[in-house]
């Protein structure tokens, strides 16, 4: 009897994953439908070229040191060492398919992780490549996104959005669907970058002002932002534990965890899920006036500002944290833009740095004295282990790797376009040439028509 | 021959273990992929940079003509 609950449950949590990565896989396609949508026409191509290849750059790079630094890395700097995880270490046996009993009890599930793991990088990594549209060259963000998404975020999910994490044990930080180690990462990475970028050339006045440049297509980039928002809520499955025995001593209990391993309720987090989008949504409308442009922006950032705790809040406290939350980084987007020139294409620094930055330290007030950790010897969830893990996130995992690289690939002269290509856009040349050709077609097609009615007559 | 672990499915199961073939090869897959990795990253840096020169030439070219022009209406 009690193998076969084991069985059933193994195979429960196989389908529980891959069904999560299925809504996942709608993440990509919501970003490159966003990017091309966003930009203007002469960049629409280039845009979703830059998004698409994200994923297959970063596939090798994950797999073999970002999935171990995940969990090698827990102890934090200079602290214990390295933890043994040989399922995530390339060369091991446990790494690839592997019949058997295997003493970490991870070889049925090791490779959808995995992949979870690689579309949890690829959003922080498409967060960052948005906010960087119209200017950068595809070789330097693809050589960011790696560091970012492979090495970068992964070390601020082993301090924090692990089981064993040292910013949860000694902090009690809590992150539940991991707004702090993938928007506030990516939001503080993507204003080190951008500040070394600067604005697009389009964007600055005479007057140092800067103007606003209208998206190609505000309805495509609201339905790549709807792809994205599905691909959110196959995040937040992903994040959990569908079926452990919480129950500690004697007895059963089952119950799906978070991340940490504490108990939670699935259908509470979804609710919370979409009273967080919903109420960003709203309050999206009122600051925007109704402009489509911003509403679904406002929706994901209030999905960020409440991730932090969505495992445990009332969904009316979701809904009002959100509504404050996006207010707040509605205005900071453009105080970011008018005061430092910072030209953020889909304010990813505000809605998703600031806004995770603003969830984890209300999710530290909020959820003060939870056990952030069902072992015993954490840390509980406190406000100064929060702002201190959120500040960590934003600044030393994100902003300065960010701006310190790319600085050395503006040293290096290959972060940004030349201004005459920017100004023709990526895919202005590249139809050019695609409409020569298919005049060329067209004139050969001429061509043996002639022939052939010479033949005839 | 056989590049797998085990040669027929009648044994016990569970002692299986890896079920990919060439075993104890993997450090070199390793090796091979990271040395494919660096190469693409070079590879389309050198065809973004080859790319951006072409653009570069179109671009004096059509300038180039654009004064040509302008140049042969003036003399006349």
């Amino acid at each position: 009897m009690d193998q076969d609950i084991t069985a059933l449950t193994l195979l429960f949590t196989e389908l529980y994953y891959w069904l999560s990565m299925f809504l996942m896989m709608f993440i990509p396609a919501g970003f490159c439908l966003y990017a091309s949508a966003i930009v203007r026409h002469k960049n629409c191509n280039n845009a979703f070229l830059t998004q698409l290849m994200i994923l297959p750059v970063l596939a090798l790079p994950c797999f073999v040191f970002g999935w171990w630094i995940y969990f090698g890395f827990v102890n934090g700097p200079g602290a214990g060492g390295f933890e043994s995880a040989p399922f995530a270490v390339a060369w091991h046996p446990l790494a690839g398919g592997f019949i058997g009993i295997d003493e970490f009890g991870r070889s049925r599930i090791n490779g959808v992780s995995w992949l979870g793991f690689l579309l949890m990088s690829f959003t922080v990594a498409a967060i960052v490549a948005g906010s960087v549209l119209e200017r950068i060259r595809s070789g330097a963000l693809w050589m960011l996104v790696v560091l970012v998404g492979s090495v970068l975020w992964v070390i601020g999910a082993a301090w924090g959005w692990s089981p064993r994490g040292w910013m949860v044990e000694l902090m009690g930080f809590h992150d539940a669907y991991a707004a702090g180690v993938v928007h506030t990462v990516a939001g503080g990475f993507a204003l080190g970058v951008l500040k070394n970028l600067g604005p697009r050339l389009a964007k600055v006045s005479s007057n140092k002002s800067l103007y606003n440049i209208p998206p190609r297509s505000i309805h495509m980039a609201s339905f790549g932002q709807i792809l994205i928002i599905l691909g959110l809520l196959g995040f937040y499955l992903a994040s959990n534990q569908p079926i452990v025995d919480v129950q500690s001593g004697e007895g059963t209990f089952f119950s799906a965890t978070n991340i940490y391993g504490t108990p939670v309720v699935l259908s509470a987090s979804t609710l919370n899920f979409f009273m967080s989008l919903l109420a960003g949504m709203l309050v999206g409308y009122i600051l925007s006036a109704g402009d489509l442009r911003w509403i679904l922006s406002c929706g994901v950032a209030g999905i960020v500002s409440t991730s932090a705790g969505n495992d445990y809040y009332h969904p009316l406290q979701a809904f009002l944290l959100s509504a404050m939350v996006v207010w707040l980084v509605f205005r900071m987007r453009y105080w970011l833009e008018s005061r430092f020139q910072i030209d953020d294409v889909t304010s990813a620094v505000a809605f998703h740095g600031f806004a995770g930055w603003f969830g984890l330290v209300i999710a530290g007030v909020v959820l003060w004295g939870y056990p952030a950790s069902p072992h015993e010897g954490y840390a509980i969830i406190n406000p100064l282990g929060q702002f201190v893990g959120a500040t960590i996130l934003f600044w030393v995992i994100g902003f300065i790797p960010g701006h310190l690289s790319s600085s050395f690939l503006k040293f290096m002269g290959v972060l940004r376009l030349n201004p005459d290509i920017e100004v023709i856009g990526m895919d202005t040349l590249r139809n050019n040439i695609s409409r020569l050709e298919s005049e060329n077609n067209s004139d050969n097609e001429l061509q043996i028509l002639d022939d052939i009615k010479e033949e005839k007559d | 021959m056989s590049t797998g672990g085990f040669d027929n499915w009648l044994g016990t199961i569970a002692e299986i273990g890896p079920i990919y073939p060439l075993v104890g090869s993997e450090g070199l897959w390793v090796l091979l992929c990271i040395g494919f990795w660096i190469w693409w990253h070079m590879a389309q840096m050198r065809t973004e940079n080859m790319e951006h020169s072409q653009i570069q030439q179109a671009l004096e070219d059509e300038e180039q003509d654009q004064d040509e022009d302008q140049n042969g209406s003036l003399d006349n």
